[in-house]
Protein backbone atom coordinates (compact mmCIF):
# COMPACT_ATOMS: atom_id res chain seq x y z
CA UNK A 1 0.00 0.00 0.00
CA UNK A 2 2.75 2.61 1.07
CA UNK A 3 5.19 1.41 -1.89
CA UNK A 4 2.60 2.97 -4.19
CA UNK A 5 3.35 6.48 -3.28
CA UNK A 6 5.98 7.88 -6.51
CA UNK A 7 7.35 10.82 -5.10
CA UNK A 8 10.62 10.74 -7.21
CA UNK A 9 10.31 7.55 -8.39
CA UNK A 10 12.61 6.83 -10.91
CA UNK A 11 12.05 4.34 -13.91
CA UNK A 12 15.44 3.80 -15.07
CA UNK A 13 16.04 3.37 -18.46
CA UNK A 14 18.19 4.68 -21.69
CA UNK A 15 15.95 7.04 -23.74
CA UNK A 16 16.75 10.40 -25.06
CA UNK A 17 14.55 11.74 -22.17
CA UNK A 18 17.32 9.65 -19.45
CA UNK A 19 19.89 10.99 -21.37
CA UNK A 20 18.84 14.55 -21.21
CA UNK A 21 20.65 17.15 -18.82
CA UNK A 22 18.51 17.35 -15.74
CA UNK A 23 18.77 21.18 -15.74
CA UNK A 24 17.66 21.06 -19.41
CA UNK A 25 14.38 18.75 -18.44
CA UNK A 26 13.38 21.20 -15.64
CA UNK A 27 13.58 24.13 -18.01
CA UNK A 28 11.80 22.34 -21.09
CA UNK A 29 9.27 21.19 -18.48
CA UNK A 30 8.28 24.90 -17.35
CA UNK A 31 8.06 25.16 -21.05
CA UNK A 32 5.74 23.03 -21.71
CA UNK A 33 3.46 23.96 -18.89
CA UNK A 34 3.44 27.54 -20.80
CA UNK A 35 2.67 26.11 -23.93
CA UNK A 36 -0.33 24.20 -23.00
CA UNK A 37 -1.56 27.37 -21.38
CA UNK A 38 -0.78 29.36 -24.55
CA UNK A 39 -2.46 26.41 -26.36
CA UNK A 40 -6.12 28.62 -26.44
CA UNK A 41 -8.41 26.28 -28.78
CA UNK A 42 -8.89 22.64 -29.44
CA UNK A 43 -6.57 22.80 -32.67
CA UNK A 44 -3.72 24.35 -30.79
CA UNK A 45 -4.52 21.98 -28.06
CA UNK A 46 -4.64 19.28 -30.26
CA UNK A 47 -0.92 19.76 -31.23
CA UNK A 48 -0.12 20.15 -27.26
CA UNK A 49 -1.82 16.21 -27.06
CA UNK A 50 0.18 15.11 -30.38
CA UNK A 51 3.10 16.23 -28.83
CA UNK A 52 2.44 14.85 -25.15
CA UNK A 53 1.98 11.71 -27.16
CA UNK A 54 5.75 11.79 -28.79
CA UNK A 55 7.37 12.23 -26.09
CA UNK A 56 5.76 9.48 -23.72
CA UNK A 57 6.94 7.22 -27.15
CA UNK A 58 10.03 8.62 -26.83
CA UNK A 59 10.62 8.19 -23.01
CA UNK A 60 10.31 4.23 -23.09
CA UNK A 61 7.99 4.37 -19.73
CA UNK A 62 5.00 1.50 -19.41
CA UNK A 63 1.76 3.09 -19.55
CA UNK A 64 0.60 1.54 -16.62
CA UNK A 65 3.55 3.59 -14.71
CA UNK A 66 1.72 7.09 -16.41
CA UNK A 67 -1.98 5.76 -15.34
CA UNK A 68 -0.63 5.27 -11.54
CA UNK A 69 0.64 9.01 -12.01
CA UNK A 70 -2.68 9.94 -13.19
CA UNK A 71 -4.87 8.34 -10.34
CA UNK A 72 -3.91 10.71 -7.46
CA UNK A 73 -5.46 13.53 -9.07
CA UNK A 74 -8.33 11.93 -10.74
CA UNK A 75 -10.48 13.14 -8.07
CA UNK A 76 -9.52 16.99 -8.94
CA UNK A 77 -10.39 15.87 -12.79
CA UNK A 78 -14.00 15.16 -11.62
CA UNK A 79 -14.04 18.01 -9.41
CA UNK A 80 -13.22 20.83 -11.90
CA UNK A 81 -15.22 18.86 -14.95
CA UNK A 82 -18.19 18.53 -13.03
CA UNK A 83 -18.23 22.25 -11.89
CA UNK A 84 -17.56 23.12 -15.95
CA UNK A 85 -20.54 21.19 -16.52
CA UNK A 86 -22.71 22.56 -14.77
CA UNK A 87 -22.18 26.09 -13.85
CA UNK A 88 -20.94 27.03 -17.43
CA UNK A 89 -24.39 28.41 -18.63
CA UNK A 90 -23.86 30.08 -21.81
CA UNK A 91 -24.54 28.27 -24.99
CA UNK A 92 -26.66 25.89 -26.36
CA UNK A 93 -28.40 23.49 -23.82
CA UNK A 94 -27.50 20.10 -24.48
CA UNK A 95 -29.37 18.29 -21.97
CA UNK A 96 -31.57 19.61 -19.02
CA UNK A 97 -32.78 18.07 -16.02
CA UNK A 98 -35.00 20.34 -13.49
CA UNK A 99 -32.48 23.00 -12.35
CA UNK A 100 -29.32 21.09 -14.25
CA UNK A 101 -28.31 21.88 -17.23
CA UNK A 102 -25.52 21.23 -19.61
CA UNK A 103 -24.49 23.70 -22.40
CA UNK A 104 -22.41 23.46 -25.34
CA UNK A 105 -19.65 25.54 -24.10
CA UNK A 106 -19.94 23.96 -20.98
CA UNK A 107 -19.24 20.68 -22.16
CA UNK A 108 -16.46 22.24 -24.25
CA UNK A 109 -14.86 23.75 -21.46
CA UNK A 110 -15.10 20.47 -18.98
CA UNK A 111 -13.28 18.11 -21.73
CA UNK A 112 -11.05 21.32 -22.88
CA UNK A 113 -9.77 21.42 -19.20
CA UNK A 114 -9.64 17.53 -18.84
CA UNK A 115 -7.25 17.13 -21.27
CA UNK A 116 -5.00 20.15 -20.91
CA UNK A 117 -4.67 18.89 -17.16
CA UNK A 118 -4.09 15.13 -17.84
CA UNK A 119 -1.43 15.68 -20.24
CA UNK A 120 0.14 18.59 -17.90
CA UNK A 121 0.15 15.47 -15.23
CA UNK A 122 1.72 12.99 -17.78
CA UNK A 123 4.21 15.48 -18.99
CA UNK A 124 5.49 16.63 -15.67
CA UNK A 125 5.81 13.17 -13.96
CA UNK A 126 7.82 11.96 -17.41
CA UNK A 127 10.57 14.72 -15.71
CA UNK A 128 10.17 12.26 -12.34
CA UNK A 129 9.99 9.25 -14.33
CA UNK A 130 13.49 9.69 -16.13
CA UNK A 131 15.47 11.86 -14.25
CA UNK A 132 16.50 9.98 -10.56
CA UNK A 133 15.59 12.23 -7.89
CA UNK A 134 19.63 13.16 -7.44
CA UNK A 135 20.41 14.49 -10.59
CA UNK A 136 16.63 16.35 -9.92
CA UNK A 137 18.61 18.42 -7.21
CA UNK A 138 21.77 18.66 -8.80
CA UNK A 139 19.96 20.36 -11.60
CA UNK A 140 17.30 22.72 -9.15
CA UNK A 141 20.81 23.67 -7.24
CA UNK A 142 22.42 24.57 -10.88
CA UNK A 143 19.83 26.55 -12.05
CA UNK A 144 18.99 28.80 -8.85
CA UNK A 145 22.79 29.25 -8.34
CA UNK A 146 22.49 32.73 -9.09
CA UNK A 147 20.33 33.45 -6.17
CA UNK A 148 23.26 32.56 -4.03
CA UNK A 149 24.53 36.22 -5.19
CA UNK A 150 21.52 37.42 -2.83
CA UNK A 151 22.38 35.30 -0.14
CA UNK A 152 19.66 32.54 -0.97
CA UNK A 153 21.26 29.05 0.68
CA UNK A 154 21.01 26.90 -2.44
CA UNK A 155 23.57 24.79 -1.76
CA UNK A 156 21.86 24.08 1.65
CA UNK A 157 18.54 23.71 0.65
CA UNK A 158 19.59 21.48 -2.51
CA UNK A 159 21.54 19.29 0.06
CA UNK A 160 18.25 19.12 2.14
CA UNK A 161 15.84 18.35 -0.31
CA UNK A 162 18.63 15.69 -2.11
CA UNK A 163 18.64 13.74 1.65
CA UNK A 164 14.38 13.94 2.61
CA UNK A 165 14.50 12.31 -0.91
CA UNK A 166 17.20 9.83 -0.54
CA UNK A 167 14.97 8.61 2.99
CA UNK A 168 11.97 8.77 1.36
CA UNK A 169 12.02 4.76 0.47
CA UNK A 170 13.99 4.15 3.46
CA UNK A 171 11.09 5.71 5.65
CA UNK A 172 8.51 3.81 4.02
CA UNK A 173 10.19 0.57 3.91
CA UNK A 174 10.84 1.32 7.82
CA UNK A 175 6.94 2.11 8.59
CA UNK A 176 6.35 -0.97 6.25
CA UNK A 177 8.05 -2.78 8.18
CA UNK A 178 7.13 -1.18 11.94
CA UNK A 179 4.05 -1.90 10.12
CA UNK A 180 3.96 -5.54 9.78
CA UNK A 181 5.98 -6.02 13.71
CA UNK A 182 2.92 -4.36 15.20
CA UNK A 183 0.24 -6.54 13.14
CA UNK A 184 1.84 -9.42 13.93
CA UNK A 185 1.54 -8.30 17.57
CA UNK A 186 -2.37 -8.10 17.15
CA UNK A 187 -2.59 -4.39 16.39
CA UNK A 188 -5.67 -3.73 14.30
CA UNK A 189 -5.01 -0.44 12.19
CA UNK A 190 -7.88 -1.03 9.45
CA UNK A 191 -11.03 -1.00 11.54
CA UNK A 192 -12.92 1.26 14.77
CA UNK A 193 -14.11 4.56 14.90
CA UNK A 194 -11.30 7.53 14.13
CA UNK A 195 -10.25 8.01 17.36
CA UNK A 196 -9.60 4.72 17.28
CA UNK A 197 -7.32 4.29 14.35
CA UNK A 198 -5.54 7.40 15.32
CA UNK A 199 -5.00 5.87 18.34
CA UNK A 200 -3.53 3.11 16.99
CA UNK A 201 -1.00 4.76 15.30
CA UNK A 202 1.31 5.43 18.39
CA UNK A 203 2.59 1.98 18.05
CA UNK A 204 3.45 2.80 14.52
CA UNK A 205 4.66 6.61 15.20
CA UNK A 206 6.95 6.12 18.00
CA UNK A 207 9.21 3.70 16.43
CA UNK A 208 9.24 5.85 13.39
CA UNK A 209 10.50 9.00 15.20
CA UNK A 210 13.12 7.19 17.23
CA UNK A 211 14.56 5.16 14.51
CA UNK A 212 14.51 8.43 12.20
CA UNK A 213 16.28 10.67 15.12
CA UNK A 214 18.65 8.12 15.41
CA UNK A 215 19.18 7.98 11.29
CA UNK A 216 19.29 11.66 11.00
CA UNK A 217 22.40 11.76 14.03
CA UNK A 218 23.63 8.91 11.96
CA UNK A 219 24.30 10.37 9.08
CA UNK A 220 25.39 14.08 10.81
CA UNK A 221 28.23 12.06 12.38
CA UNK A 222 29.18 10.60 9.12
CA UNK A 223 28.82 13.93 6.87
CA UNK A 224 31.15 15.57 9.56
CA UNK A 225 33.36 12.45 9.32
CA UNK A 226 33.86 13.32 5.49
CA UNK A 227 34.82 16.80 6.42
CA UNK A 228 31.40 18.11 4.98
CA UNK A 229 30.99 21.87 5.98
CA UNK A 230 28.71 23.77 3.33
CA UNK A 231 28.42 24.13 -0.24
CA UNK A 232 31.72 26.51 -0.64
CA UNK A 233 34.46 25.00 -2.18
CA UNK A 234 32.62 21.83 -2.59
CA UNK A 235 33.55 20.33 -6.15
CA UNK A 236 31.41 17.65 -8.00
CA UNK A 237 31.92 14.24 -9.27
CA UNK A 238 28.88 14.58 -11.96
CA UNK A 239 29.48 17.35 -14.02
CA UNK A 240 26.59 18.67 -15.90
CA UNK A 241 26.96 19.19 -18.82
CA UNK A 242 24.86 19.78 -22.37
CA UNK A 243 25.28 17.39 -25.20
CA UNK A 244 23.53 16.61 -28.56
CA UNK A 245 20.39 15.50 -27.16
CA UNK A 246 19.48 18.59 -24.85
CA UNK A 247 20.19 20.98 -28.07
CA UNK A 248 17.85 18.09 -30.27
CA UNK A 249 15.15 18.60 -27.53
CA UNK A 250 15.56 22.49 -27.55
CA UNK A 251 14.64 21.98 -31.45
CA UNK A 252 12.02 19.79 -30.67
CA UNK A 253 9.94 22.10 -28.43
CA UNK A 254 10.68 25.17 -30.02
CA UNK A 255 9.05 23.25 -33.36
CA UNK A 256 5.99 22.00 -31.18
CA UNK A 257 5.64 25.80 -29.67
CA UNK A 258 5.54 27.62 -32.87
CA UNK A 259 3.05 25.02 -34.02
CA UNK A 260 0.82 25.63 -31.61
CA UNK A 261 1.17 29.75 -31.86
CA UNK A 262 0.50 29.42 -35.71
CA UNK A 263 -2.19 27.11 -34.87
CA UNK A 264 -3.57 29.58 -32.57
CA UNK A 265 -3.65 32.70 -34.82
CA UNK A 266 -4.61 30.33 -38.12
CA UNK A 267 -8.06 29.56 -35.94
CA UNK B 1 -1.43 -32.80 11.45
CA UNK B 2 0.97 -30.49 10.11
CA UNK B 3 0.87 -27.17 12.15
CA UNK B 4 2.31 -25.13 8.79
CA UNK B 5 1.38 -26.36 5.13
CA UNK B 6 1.97 -24.85 1.89
CA UNK B 7 0.86 -25.61 -1.55
CA UNK B 8 2.31 -23.94 -4.51
CA UNK B 9 2.69 -21.10 -1.92
CA UNK B 10 4.76 -18.27 -4.61
CA UNK B 11 5.66 -15.02 -3.86
CA UNK B 12 6.23 -11.96 -6.56
CA UNK B 13 7.90 -8.65 -5.46
CA UNK B 14 7.46 -5.34 -7.73
CA UNK B 15 5.65 -7.51 -10.18
CA UNK B 16 5.30 -5.35 -13.33
CA UNK B 17 8.34 -3.62 -12.93
CA UNK B 18 11.71 -3.72 -13.57
CA UNK B 19 12.76 -4.50 -10.42
CA UNK B 20 10.64 -8.02 -9.98
CA UNK B 21 12.19 -10.44 -7.85
CA UNK B 22 10.82 -13.78 -7.26
CA UNK B 23 11.43 -14.17 -3.34
CA UNK B 24 9.91 -17.41 -3.24
CA UNK B 25 9.80 -20.19 -5.57
CA UNK B 26 6.93 -22.63 -5.68
CA UNK B 27 7.30 -24.29 -2.17
CA UNK B 28 5.75 -27.56 -0.65
CA UNK B 29 5.88 -27.18 3.02
CA UNK B 30 4.47 -29.20 5.67
CA UNK B 31 5.65 -29.14 9.00
CA UNK B 32 4.67 -30.82 11.92
CA UNK B 33 3.67 -29.73 15.73
CA UNK B 34 6.47 -29.15 18.39
CA UNK B 35 9.40 -29.28 15.99
CA UNK B 36 12.06 -27.28 16.43
CA UNK B 37 13.32 -25.80 12.73
CA UNK B 38 16.25 -24.23 11.75
CA UNK B 39 15.70 -22.04 8.70
CA UNK B 40 19.01 -21.42 7.13
CA UNK B 41 19.76 -19.64 3.62
CA UNK B 42 22.18 -17.30 2.34
CA UNK B 43 21.32 -13.50 2.82
CA UNK B 44 18.56 -12.50 -0.02
CA UNK B 45 17.46 -16.74 -0.70
CA UNK B 46 13.98 -15.99 0.63
CA UNK B 47 13.80 -16.68 3.94
CA UNK B 48 12.07 -13.63 5.92
CA UNK B 49 9.81 -13.61 2.64
CA UNK B 50 8.45 -17.03 3.13
CA UNK B 51 8.24 -17.06 7.29
CA UNK B 52 5.88 -13.39 6.80
CA UNK B 53 3.30 -15.68 5.06
CA UNK B 54 3.11 -17.90 7.71
CA UNK B 55 1.13 -15.21 9.82
CA UNK B 56 -0.51 -13.76 6.58
CA UNK B 57 1.69 -10.39 6.71
CA UNK B 58 2.25 -11.30 3.07
CA UNK B 59 -0.33 -12.53 0.75
CA UNK B 60 0.95 -15.31 -1.58
CA UNK B 61 1.42 -14.15 -5.66
CA UNK B 62 -0.20 -17.89 -6.00
CA UNK B 63 -0.17 -21.17 -4.28
CA UNK B 64 -2.19 -21.84 -0.64
CA UNK B 65 -0.91 -21.79 3.11
CA UNK B 66 -2.87 -23.37 5.70
CA UNK B 67 -2.84 -22.92 9.40
CA UNK B 68 -3.51 -25.67 11.44
CA UNK B 69 -5.71 -27.01 8.49
CA UNK B 70 -7.12 -23.46 7.97
CA UNK B 71 -6.72 -21.64 4.80
CA UNK B 72 -5.24 -18.37 4.84
CA UNK B 73 -6.66 -15.59 3.29
CA UNK B 74 -10.08 -17.59 2.53
CA UNK B 75 -11.83 -15.52 5.21
CA UNK B 76 -9.92 -11.99 5.66
CA UNK B 77 -11.90 -11.23 8.87
CA UNK B 78 -10.11 -14.43 10.01
CA UNK B 79 -6.66 -13.28 9.44
CA UNK B 80 -6.38 -11.65 13.27
CA UNK B 81 -7.47 -14.79 14.84
CA UNK B 82 -5.17 -16.84 12.89
CA UNK B 83 -2.10 -14.21 13.68
CA UNK B 84 -2.26 -14.54 17.12
CA UNK B 85 -1.82 -18.48 16.54
CA UNK B 86 1.60 -17.54 14.54
CA UNK B 87 3.83 -15.28 16.46
CA UNK B 88 6.22 -13.79 14.44
CA UNK B 89 9.07 -11.58 15.89
CA UNK B 90 10.90 -9.33 13.05
CA UNK B 91 14.78 -9.41 12.88
CA UNK B 92 15.84 -6.26 14.91
CA UNK B 93 13.02 -6.45 17.13
CA UNK B 94 14.01 -4.09 19.67
CA UNK B 95 13.28 -1.17 16.63
CA UNK B 96 9.23 -1.85 17.59
CA UNK B 97 9.22 -1.00 21.07
CA UNK B 98 7.06 2.11 21.63
CA UNK B 99 5.44 1.96 25.10
CA UNK B 100 6.64 3.57 28.68
CA UNK B 101 7.34 0.91 30.35
CA UNK B 102 8.51 -2.61 29.51
CA UNK B 103 5.68 -3.96 31.05
CA UNK B 104 3.38 -2.10 28.62
CA UNK B 105 5.19 -3.48 25.72
CA UNK B 106 5.17 -7.12 26.64
CA UNK B 107 1.06 -6.80 27.26
CA UNK B 108 0.85 -4.99 23.82
CA UNK B 109 0.08 -8.27 21.99
CA UNK B 110 -1.88 -10.11 24.92
CA UNK B 111 -3.73 -6.98 24.91
CA UNK B 112 -4.95 -6.95 21.82
CA UNK B 113 -5.87 -10.62 21.60
CA UNK B 114 -8.51 -9.54 24.40
CA UNK B 115 -7.56 -11.63 27.78
CA UNK B 116 -8.44 -10.52 31.25
CA UNK B 117 -5.97 -8.31 32.97
CA UNK B 118 -5.06 -11.21 35.57
CA UNK B 119 -4.19 -13.26 32.26
CA UNK B 120 -2.36 -10.56 30.77
CA UNK B 121 -0.51 -10.32 34.40
CA UNK B 122 0.29 -13.72 34.59
CA UNK B 123 1.60 -13.89 30.78
CA UNK B 124 3.82 -10.70 31.08
CA UNK B 125 5.35 -11.61 34.05
CA UNK B 126 5.72 -15.28 32.88
CA UNK B 127 7.84 -14.68 29.77
CA UNK B 128 9.59 -12.06 31.53
CA UNK B 129 10.96 -14.36 33.63
CA UNK B 130 11.71 -17.07 31.25
CA UNK B 131 13.69 -13.97 29.10
CA UNK B 132 15.71 -13.03 32.11
CA UNK B 133 13.91 -9.29 32.42
CA UNK B 134 13.74 -9.00 35.82
CA UNK B 135 10.62 -7.00 37.92
CA UNK B 136 12.55 -4.14 38.25
CA UNK B 137 13.30 -3.96 35.06
CA UNK B 138 9.61 -4.18 33.73
CA UNK B 139 8.90 -0.76 35.04
CA UNK B 140 11.73 1.05 33.31
CA UNK B 141 11.39 2.17 30.04
CA UNK B 142 12.39 0.29 27.14
CA UNK B 143 14.59 2.56 26.06
CA UNK B 144 16.96 2.90 28.64
CA UNK B 145 17.75 -0.90 28.42
CA UNK B 146 21.06 -2.32 26.10
CA UNK B 147 20.73 -3.68 23.16
CA UNK B 148 20.65 -6.86 24.40
CA UNK B 149 17.77 -6.67 27.16
CA UNK B 150 15.55 -4.44 24.71
CA UNK B 151 15.72 -7.25 22.51
CA UNK B 152 14.36 -9.55 24.89
CA UNK B 153 11.63 -7.39 25.89
CA UNK B 154 10.63 -7.51 22.25
CA UNK B 155 10.84 -11.23 21.66
CA UNK B 156 8.91 -11.26 25.20
CA UNK B 157 6.42 -9.36 23.63
CA UNK B 158 5.23 -11.95 21.30
CA UNK B 159 5.87 -15.02 23.26
CA UNK B 160 3.35 -13.60 26.05
CA UNK B 161 0.63 -13.88 23.27
CA UNK B 162 1.66 -17.90 23.53
CA UNK B 163 1.50 -18.79 19.91
CA UNK B 164 0.89 -21.86 18.59
CA UNK B 165 4.16 -21.61 16.77
CA UNK B 166 6.84 -19.14 16.78
CA UNK B 167 8.62 -17.71 14.26
CA UNK B 168 12.03 -15.64 14.77
CA UNK B 169 13.78 -14.25 12.22
CA UNK B 170 17.55 -13.91 13.18
CA UNK B 171 17.20 -13.32 16.55
CA UNK B 172 20.64 -12.93 17.31
CA UNK B 173 22.05 -10.97 14.61
CA UNK B 174 23.86 -7.70 15.72
CA UNK B 175 24.57 -8.78 19.43
CA UNK B 176 27.92 -10.00 20.87
CA UNK B 177 28.45 -14.07 21.31
CA UNK B 178 27.50 -13.82 24.64
CA UNK B 179 24.04 -12.24 23.93
CA UNK B 180 23.74 -14.44 21.30
CA UNK B 181 24.19 -17.20 23.17
CA UNK B 182 21.45 -15.93 25.76
CA UNK B 183 18.77 -15.28 23.28
CA UNK B 184 19.71 -18.28 21.48
CA UNK B 185 19.59 -20.28 25.38
CA UNK B 186 16.01 -18.84 25.69
CA UNK B 187 14.62 -19.60 22.95
CA UNK B 188 15.65 -23.18 23.53
CA UNK B 189 14.43 -23.04 26.88
CA UNK B 190 11.21 -22.05 25.76
CA UNK B 191 10.60 -24.67 23.77
CA UNK B 192 11.57 -26.79 26.58
CA UNK B 193 8.61 -25.44 28.43
CA UNK B 194 5.88 -24.78 26.07
CA UNK B 195 6.67 -27.70 23.63
CA UNK B 196 5.33 -25.55 21.03
CA UNK B 197 6.55 -25.82 17.31
CA UNK B 198 9.39 -22.75 16.99
CA UNK B 199 10.92 -21.78 13.90
CA UNK B 200 14.51 -20.06 14.02
CA UNK B 201 15.82 -17.99 11.21
CA UNK B 202 19.31 -17.79 10.79
CA UNK B 203 22.46 -18.12 8.60
CA UNK B 204 24.77 -19.50 10.93
CA UNK B 205 25.16 -22.83 10.76
CA UNK B 206 26.49 -23.24 13.98
CA UNK B 207 23.28 -21.42 15.42
CA UNK B 208 20.69 -23.84 14.56
CA UNK B 209 22.47 -27.50 14.75
CA UNK B 210 22.51 -27.39 18.37
CA UNK B 211 19.37 -27.22 18.81
CA UNK B 212 16.55 -28.31 16.36
CA UNK B 213 15.15 -31.17 15.25
CA UNK B 214 14.69 -30.26 11.77
CA UNK B 215 16.27 -28.09 9.24
CA UNK B 216 14.94 -26.26 6.25
CA UNK B 217 17.55 -24.90 3.59
CA UNK B 218 16.77 -22.12 1.46
CA UNK B 219 18.11 -21.09 -1.83
CA UNK B 220 17.72 -18.94 -4.42
CA UNK B 221 13.97 -18.63 -3.24
CA UNK B 222 13.44 -22.57 -2.82
CA UNK B 223 13.73 -24.90 -0.39
CA UNK B 224 16.05 -27.24 -1.08
CA UNK B 225 16.35 -29.41 2.05
CA UNK B 226 13.83 -29.78 4.51
CA UNK B 227 15.42 -32.49 6.88
CA UNK B 228 17.03 -33.84 10.08
CA UNK B 229 20.35 -32.05 10.70
CA UNK B 230 22.16 -34.87 10.24
CA UNK B 231 20.62 -35.49 7.00
CA UNK B 232 20.93 -31.79 5.94
CA UNK B 233 24.93 -32.36 6.81
CA UNK B 234 25.76 -35.13 5.21
CA UNK B 235 25.06 -33.03 2.19
CA UNK B 236 28.04 -30.76 3.13
CA UNK B 237 29.08 -30.24 -0.57
CA UNK B 238 25.92 -29.25 -1.76
CA UNK B 239 25.66 -26.86 1.25
CA UNK B 240 29.26 -25.40 0.61
CA UNK B 241 27.69 -24.27 -3.13
CA UNK B 242 24.98 -22.52 -2.05
CA UNK B 243 27.39 -20.39 0.08
CA UNK B 244 27.02 -22.16 3.37
CA UNK B 245 29.11 -24.22 5.57
CA UNK B 246 28.74 -26.73 7.88
CA UNK B 247 29.40 -26.85 11.72
CA UNK B 248 33.54 -26.53 11.86
CA UNK B 249 33.16 -30.03 13.59
CA UNK B 250 31.10 -31.26 11.00
CA UNK B 251 33.89 -30.31 8.79
CA UNK B 252 36.52 -32.16 11.13
CA UNK B 253 34.43 -35.27 11.04
CA UNK B 254 33.80 -35.40 7.50
CA UNK B 255 37.48 -35.38 7.05
CA UNK B 256 38.30 -38.13 9.65
CA UNK B 257 35.56 -39.74 7.56
CA UNK B 258 36.71 -39.53 4.88
CA UNK B 259 39.99 -40.56 5.18
CA UNK B 260 38.86 -44.15 6.37
CA UNK B 261 38.26 -43.53 10.46
CA UNK B 262 35.10 -45.38 11.50
CA UNK B 263 32.36 -42.93 12.46
CA UNK B 264 29.33 -43.87 13.08
CA UNK B 265 27.06 -41.36 11.87
CA UNK B 266 27.21 -37.27 11.55
CA UNK B 267 28.49 -34.90 13.83
CA UNK B 268 27.59 -31.42 14.54
CA UNK B 269 27.76 -30.45 18.13
CA UNK B 270 31.60 -29.76 19.85
CA UNK B 271 29.92 -31.89 22.46
CA UNK B 272 29.17 -35.17 21.02
CA UNK B 273 32.60 -34.75 18.79
CA UNK B 274 34.82 -34.53 21.71
CA UNK B 275 33.05 -37.82 23.29
CA UNK B 276 33.52 -39.66 20.07
CA UNK B 277 37.14 -38.31 19.67
CA UNK B 278 37.79 -39.85 23.25
CA UNK B 279 36.09 -42.87 22.49
CA UNK B 280 37.80 -43.50 19.75
CA UNK B 281 41.07 -42.72 21.30
CA UNK B 282 40.54 -45.08 23.86
CA UNK B 283 39.69 -48.01 21.68
CA UNK B 284 43.20 -47.40 20.02
CA UNK B 285 44.91 -47.04 23.10
CA UNK B 286 43.27 -50.65 23.72
CA UNK B 287 44.73 -51.54 20.51
CA UNK B 288 47.86 -50.77 20.92
CA UNK B 289 48.78 -52.44 24.01
N1 LIG C 1 10.16 -5.21 0.25
C1 LIG C 1 10.85 -5.74 -0.78
N2 LIG C 1 10.70 -5.25 -2.03
C2 LIG C 1 11.37 -5.79 -3.07
N3 LIG C 1 12.20 -6.82 -2.98
C3 LIG C 1 12.40 -7.37 -1.78
C4 LIG C 1 11.74 -6.86 -0.60
N4 LIG C 1 12.12 -7.61 0.46
C5 LIG C 1 12.98 -8.52 -0.02
N5 LIG C 1 13.14 -8.39 -1.35
C6 LIG C 1 13.99 -9.23 -2.21
O1 LIG C 1 13.55 -10.56 -2.11
C7 LIG C 1 14.63 -11.45 -1.97
C8 LIG C 1 14.48 -12.29 -0.72
O2 LIG C 1 14.61 -11.44 0.40
P1 LIG C 1 14.45 -11.93 1.90
O3 LIG C 1 13.23 -12.75 2.02
O4 LIG C 1 14.56 -10.74 2.78
O5 LIG C 1 15.74 -12.87 2.06
P2 LIG C 1 16.49 -13.34 3.38
O6 LIG C 1 15.63 -13.06 4.56
O7 LIG C 1 16.72 -14.79 3.14
O8 LIG C 1 17.78 -12.59 3.43
C9 LIG C 1 15.89 -10.60 -1.98
O9 LIG C 1 16.49 -10.70 -3.24
C10 LIG C 1 15.41 -9.20 -1.71
O10 LIG C 1 16.19 -8.29 -2.42
MG1 LIG D 1 16.01 -11.83 6.22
Amino acid sequence: MLKDITIGQYFPGNSPLHRMDSRMKLVLTIVFIVMLFVAKNKFSLFVGIVFTLITYLISNIPFKMILKSLKPILPIIIFTSVLNLFFIRTGEILWQWKFLKITEDGFNLAVFMTVRIVCLIIGSSLLTYTTSPIDLTDGIERLLSPLKKIKVPVHELAMMMTIALRFIPTLIEETDKIMAAQKARGADMETGSLIKRAKALVPILIPLFVSSFRRAEELALAMECRCYHGGEGRTRMKQLKLHLVDFCAVIYFAVFFAGIIIVNTLT
Amino acid sequence: MAVIKTEDLTYVYGEDTPFRKVAVDNVNLSIDEGEFIGVIGHTGSGKSTLIQHFNGLLKPSSGRIFIDGEQLWEDKARLREIRFKVGLVFQYPEYQLFEETCYKDIAFGPRNMGLSEEEIDRRVRETARLVGIDDTMLDKSPFELSGGQKRRVAIAGVMAMEPKVLILDEPASGLDPKGRAQILGLIREYHREKKNTVMLVSHSMEDVAKHCSKILVMNKAKVSMYDTPVNVFHRADELTAMGLSVPQVTKVFNRLKAQGCDIPEDVYTVGFGSELIMKILSQHKGADL
